[in-house]
């Protein structure tokens, strides 16, 4: 949050920090939803020609605008942060829909239990090596 | 099944809206009270569903109907990981190698160690491929299940559920691997539990976290990079 110094000569009162909320959410909200609207709209007309997810080529577009400085990543300060902080409510229909997958069985369960603890325990083992390999070459 | 709620009221989008938003509402002030990673928001959420569907004889149809209306967003959710990726270049740059190889030796780990303990344990060609991107955030992993042709559920779950197991064995993990640096047990974190990961890299320390929630995407971005040679792969071998 920025805090006004008291010779402002804005008509908040001294000391009142300046937040999205006091400059309007609803216009950050237009520009951002206009942004990621927009963003949207032309990854999907690129996709017609692409062999490229919708999804990746926004991030792409997205990533393009802040890397050529078009937009800075202070232009997407309630939307886009406030997406990020909840992502994990667009994912649970996906996993609601398990009702709909057949013929998985309790003997499966365990077998993937087995096998994600399994598989994490090396991913995360070999990963954690090899940086610390890297990162100790680079300092010495 | 008899329908204790009027198949016109159900079958109404709002119901499943409702009912999500609820479930998600509930789990997340749950997982923020508690702080526990048995109790993540997607999972539990899930949980209340699935009973709340079976105590009122509701069809999953129904609840789609509200359901597909939050799963449009999905390409918004992968679009808006361009703010965190560009937040955190400065870090990447600096250490480019460590979270190149790092992410690299963990994708190439996940792959190969999910085929071939998954052929051992005998799971079926239509698991194997759903587990496949089981290390990677879930945006991601919901476009690489696409290009597998997997069941979307089950790499939702199996994501989730790799998450939670990465938070409760790391102490055991970073022990038995000798893993010291705080770069290398953040990125660690981050690349085989994603942001459930991230979430306990936070608590570790900075460093921890900057380098883990880089992973996130960074690990991501490398196993659909290499989602060609895995369908290739997986031609061969199922």
């Amino acid at each position: 949050m920025i805090y006004p110094d008291k010779g402002s000569t804005t008509k908040q009162s001294p000391g009142k920090p300046i937040s999205p909320m006091n400059k309007g959410l609803l216009i950050y909200l237009v520009q951002e939803g206009s942004w990621i609207g927009g963003i949207y709209g032309i990854s999907f007309l690129l996709t017609r020609f692409l062999p490229i997810p919708l999804g990746l080529l926004g991030m792409g577009i997205f990533a393009g605008l802040f890397l050529t400085g078009v937009r800075k990543a202070g232009n997407f300060p309630v939307l886009v942060p406030f997406a990020l902080a909840h992502m994990a409510f667009f994912f649970i229909p996906p996993a609601v829909a398990i009702l709909e997958v057949q013929g998985i069985t309790l003997g499966d369960g365990v077998k993937i239990l087995i096998l994600l603890v399994v598989s994490n325990i090396l991913v995360m083992g070999v990963t954690g090596m090899v940086v610390q390999r890297i990162l100790k070459g680079m300092e010495s | 099944m008899n329908q204790l709620l009027p198949p016109a009221l159900s079958s109404n989008p709002l119901f499943g809206l409702v009912l999500t938003l609820t479930c998600y509402g509930i789990s997340r002030m749950l997982y923020l009270r508690t702080g526990q990673p048995l109790l993540n928001p997607i999972f539990v959420s899930l949980l209340i569903i699935l009973g709340v569907l079976q105590f009122l004889g509701i069809p999953v149809e129904h609840y789609m109907a509200g359901g597909s209306i939050i799963s449009a967003f999905l390409p918004v959710t992968v679009m808006i990981l361009a703010l965190p990726l560009y937040k955190q270049l400065p870090v990447l740059v600096k250490y480019r190698w460590a979270v190149l190889g790092g992410a690299g030796a963990g994708v190439l780990t996940s792959l190969v160690s999910v085929t071939v303990l998954a052929k051992l344990l005998g799971l079926s060609p239509d698991l194997i491929r759903a587990l496949i991107p089981k290390s990677i955030t879930t945006p991601l992993g919901v476009e690489m299940a696409g290009f597998l042709e997997a069941s979307r559920s089950l790499t939702v779950i199996s994501i989730v559920a790799t998450g939670i197991i990465g938070v409760l064995v790391y102490p055991l993990v970073f022990r038995l691997f000798r893993i010291s640096h705080p770069a290398a047990r953040g990125l660690a974190l981050g690349t085989a539990s994603h942001a459930v990961g991230t979430s306990k890299a936070l608590e570790l320390g900075h460093q921890e976290g900057a380098m883990s929630s880089l992973a996130i995407i960074v690990t991501g971005l490398v196993t659909l990079g290499m989602t060609p040679l895995v369908i290739l792969l997986l031609g061969i071998i199922l």
